[in-house]
């Protein structure tokens, strides 16, 4: 092996395999080229650090996350679980959550039914029937009926018939009308209508 | 080729046929070529609003089923030279109406004319189907009470599944006293919760009643009342002009001061 370090490919992701003879500040230099020559191929990349019998100091470790933090990578050193470099959040597996989009008003006589979340850019109108294992995200007034199995998130609401979880509101929707945006969540097996972002030591109105 | 619209809005009772009639004659007044269509197959009303009725010879249907040459069928108004009805038949029923040839027959007549307007029966059954199934447009009509406007909110559903998206709405029998009472629904809640493009707010007017009575169109018989007037605003704005509503921006004074003028 010539050079200080190489990249392979691999299922878990990008390896980077430590030349154990190259002196580490050749190392530090490879990274900082291979980074700035290839800055789109690694961007948002997690590495994975091979070192290949190397013993890799403290300090040394300090000194290559400082590498990739500057160009926004982070790594792990292989069988570690420890990440080093840019702090990476952690990220959720999408591919679990079902979410739909409808890109339109839903009207009287329509119905909806989805098991996972959706997202409405109009109003649900009354005469239109949502149910969602769970939630519901509304970019406009919700009038009808709307099921969901978590939460609801609406700019206005002035729902027929609400059910969040197993809780079913009824006629006292009445005086749950909002014409600024709220979140409905069960807590503390009730419902609430929460403002949306507001924090909890602030004052409630309404 | 001619923009096809349907005047529809699932309640019955909301003034489909006086519109269609009232806009045909004002597209017809503006230099236009129109064909209006009744297709309320077996309850046709059209050319009794138009006073046609004695003129009729064949029918949609007649067309529909070979006896006659779409030609044949079309009644010209009496008033206007560029105005045609092509009348429903009475003694089939919507059950009758093969939907393919309504929509080969539409688009035969189309090449002819600048407009072409279906008068929609109410209802969504097959009678709306054979009107939308020929229409690249809707102008949907709203009588400002919440039936009304759920139904419409359903018909708006029905048509935009159709990919009709070119819809329009006009408020039909708005009357101001109520709406400023607070007992009727004012137009920007109905527009609120439809979601449509606002072409015109069409007053109550009893003049409507009577010249229907009479076999004429109101815009052409009582040119100068306030539902003339607003029916006419109807056609300029979907020629695409520019024309203000008086009504809605200043909701109290100037919906007020545009009555009295009427009267």
């Amino acid at each position: 092996m010539e050079k200080p370090a190489i990249f392979k490919g691999s299922k878990e992701g990008i390896v980077l395999v430590v030349n154990p003879e190259s002196p580490f500040n050749e190392v530090i230099d490879f990274l900082n080229k291979t980074f700035e020559e290839r800055k789109l191929f690694f961007s948002g990349a997690s590495v994975i650090l091979n070192p290949n019998g190397r013993l890799i100091a403290e300090e040394e470790l300090g000194e290559m996350a400082d590498v990739f933090a500057r160009y926004g990578l982070s790594f792990k050193i292989m069988g570690e679980e420890k990440v080093y470099g840019k702090e990476v959040i952690a990220s959720r597996d999408l591919n679990e959550e079902k979410v739909a989009l409808i890109p339109h008003t839903i009207r009287s006589g329509q119905a909806i039914n989805f098991d996972g979340s959706i997202v409405v850019l109009g109003d649900i109108n009354e005469g239109a029937e949502i149910n969602v294992s769970k939630s519901v995200y509304v970019f406009g007034i919700i009038r009808g009926i709307v099921n969901a199995g978590e939460s609801v998130v609406s700019l206005g609401f002035q729902p027929l018939r609400m059910t969040i979880g197993k809780k079913q509101l009824g006629k006292e929707l009445s005086d749950k009308t909002y014409r600024k945006p709220r979140i409905a969540k069960i807590e503390n097996g009730e419902v609430v209508f929460k403002v949306v972002g507001e924090k909890q030591s602030l004052r409630r109105r309404e | 080729m001619g923009r096809t619209i349907v005047v529809t809005a699932g309640k019955g009772g909301v003034g489909k046929t006086t519109i269609t009639a009232n806009l045909g004659a004002s597209l017809s007044k503006l230099g236009r070529k129109v064909v209006l269509v009744d297709m309320d197959i077996g309850l046709r009303n059209l050319d009794v609003v138009m006073g046609l009725e004695n003129r009729i010879v064949y029918n949609i249907m007649d067309i529909a089923e070979g006896r006659c040459k779409i030609n044949q069928a079309l009644v010209r108004d009496k008033r206007q030279s560029g105005l045609f009805l092509l009348p429903a038949s009475q003694v089939h029923t919507k059950e009758d109406v093969d939907i393919d040839s309504i929509v080969s027959i539409i688009s035969a007549i189309e090449n002819s004319f600048d407009y072409v307007l279906l008068d929609s029966p109410a209802g969504i059954e097959k009678g709306f189907e054979s009107a939308v199934a020929p229409s690249k447009e809707g102008l949907v009509v709203v009588t400002p009470d919440v039936s009304s406007v759920r139904d419409a909110d359903r018909v708006i559903g029905l048509l935009e599944n159709r990919g009709i998206l070119g819809l329009s709405l006009v408020v039909n029998r708005y009357d101001v006293d109520l709406v400023n009472r607070k007992k009727m629904l004012n137009a920007d809640s109905i527009v609120e919760i439809l979601g449509l493009d606002l072409v015109g707010i069409v007053p109550e007017d009893k003049a409507v009643i009577d010249s229907t009575n009479r076999g004429e169109i109101l815009v052409n018989y009582y040119a100068n009342t306030i539902a003339a007037r607003a029916f006419e605003n109807v056609a300029r704005r979907i020629e695409g002009e520019n024309v203000p509503f008086v009504s809605l921006n200043s909701q109290n004074k100037g919906f007020m001061k545009f009555f009295r003028r009427g009267k």
